[in-house]
């Protein structure tokens, strides 16, 4: 069976060719070479002549499976965004309803609650989430402290 | 056969059940003996996920609720439509601006594409000098740019119409977000003397864009490794495209990816009694 590492071991060893022909400002003038620096004839030998991808063949029983785990994958992808979907409607709901409610009993307080930032942005401290977060937490108030002139 | 409906069990009669047992244990028999020519080829143009997007996770979970209770406005009133023949005026040279959406949960800003694009004006002197561009740019995307041609002949530049000179791509999907996570956790916070995106960035419909100069393409990691043999480098600009009705919203969702923005200290606003006070003080 064909494997799909076939593409990145080929395009390794092209790698590994750039890497021992193409010195740096080698063989520039050359007749030969493209715009006579041998970089160019490597980087169009990968980007060009790379051997297509040879396509992934499957015995019925894999491609059983394969499709069964594609399928069954698909459906918590699915499920996990219709939970998100109606969170979002339910949070929305109660927001327009929390905005009415306060524009019922009090125009001033509805009105200041209103007014919004021209140039809002999220805190800079906000972190995307990780599997490996740092051990020590970035210390934001070091930086305040002046540090004496030497 | 208890979980089938009674008229599941009707429509089975002993026949058919006979003709389903004998397809099993006939596809069972060939697929012992499969050859070569048994194997199904997997379709190419299918693009398999197996994992999930770091930055995709992070605005679902974080960004998106916090962008749809930040963008609210509950006293949006729809813009009447322009009905069909009616031409407009317009002022002087401005377009149209499409009508905003009303606050929906469906109609949270999101980021729709990324499009890296670099032009190279040594390609009017020889063609192969794209390559190195071209190579550039597919090892930061991970997709095979596309080339541009020039759509207009600019004479003083010896460029003529057609002629190629740069090329592009348009990233969508995971691979968008592996783009935009590798941009902002490697390559800004090296950009030295970057003060970070202007507080009025944004093209009013919601579109952000940016420039880098040829020195910021060697800090990729990608570059980084083999910077040797790229006999140039190419600076290359980033457009945003995002699903935000005017420039706040656009430049919310991107400070969202943390994306760093240039924030000016505004003083508080002073009062008539305290100003002249202030005054003497300083030379």
């Amino acid at each position: 069976m064909s494997s799909p590492f076939l593409r990145t071991t080929a395009v390794a060893a092209s790698r590994t060719l750039m890497r021992a022909a193409g010195r740096p400002g080698g063989m520039k003038k050359g007749g030969t070479s493209l715009n006579g620096d041998a970089r160019n004839d490597l980087i169009k030998k990968v980007l060009f002549d790379a051997p297509p991808r040879p396509p992934v063949r499957m015995t019925p029983e894999d491609m059983a499976r394969h499709e069964t785990i594609e399928r069954a994958w698909k459906l918590v992808r699915q499920q996990r965004k219709q939970e998100q979907t109606d969170a979002l409607h339910r949070k929305f709901e109660m927001m327009r309803k929390a905005n009415a409610e306060l524009e019922a009993t009090s125009p001033q307080l509805f009105k200041h609650s209103q007014t919004k930032e021209r140039h809002a942005v999220f805190p800079r401290q906000l972190r995307t989430l990780t599997d490996t977060p740092p051990k020590q937490i970035w210390n934001y108030r070091e930086a305040a402290v002046a540090t004496p002139k030497a | 056969m208890a979980a089938l409906t009674r008229s599941a069990r009707m429509a089975l009669t002993s026949s058919s059940l006979q003709q389903i047992r004998f397809a099993s244990t006939k596809k069972v028999a060939t697929s012992k003996t499969s050859s070569e020519d048994d194997l199904i080829t997997l379709p190419r143009y299918k693009e398999y996920s197996t994992g999930v997007s770091r930055l995709r996770e992070h605005y679902r979970n974080t960004v998106q609720d916090d962008l749809m209770v930040l963008t609210y406005n509950h006293s949006f009133k729809p813009k009447a439509k322009i009905p069909e023949g009616v031409r407009i005026e317009l002022k002087g040279n401005k377009h149209i601006k499409p009508a905003p959406k009303a606050p929906s949960p469906t109609a949270v800003p999101e980021l729709v594409k990324i499009d890296v694009h670099c032009m190279m004006k040594e390609a009017l002197t020889s063609k192969f000098n794209l390559l190195s561009g071209f190579m550039a740019i597919q090892s930061i995307t991970g997709e095979m740019p596309e080339l541009i041609n020039s759509k207009k002949g600019v004479h003083p530049w010896k460029l003529r119409a057609g002629n190629p000179i740069g090329c592009k791509v348009t990233l969508k999907g995971d691979k968008m977000y592996q783009f935009l996570d590798k941009l902002v956790e490697v390559v800004l916070p090296r950009m030295k003397e970057w003060p970070g995106l202007p507080e009025s960035a944004g093209d009013a419909t919601g579109n952000i864009g940016m420039g880098f100069p040829p020195s910021a393409m060697s800090l990729f990691p990608e570059i980084e490794q083999n910077f040797d043999m790229f006999p140039r480098m190419t600076g290359f600009d980033v457009t945003f495209t995002t699903t935000a009705n005017t420039n706040l919203e656009a430049r919310l969702l991107l400070s969202g990816f943390n994306m760093p923005f240039q924030q000016k200290s505004r003083s508080a606003p002073v009062t008539k009694a305290a100003a002249p006070a202030a005054a003497p003080v300083s030379p």
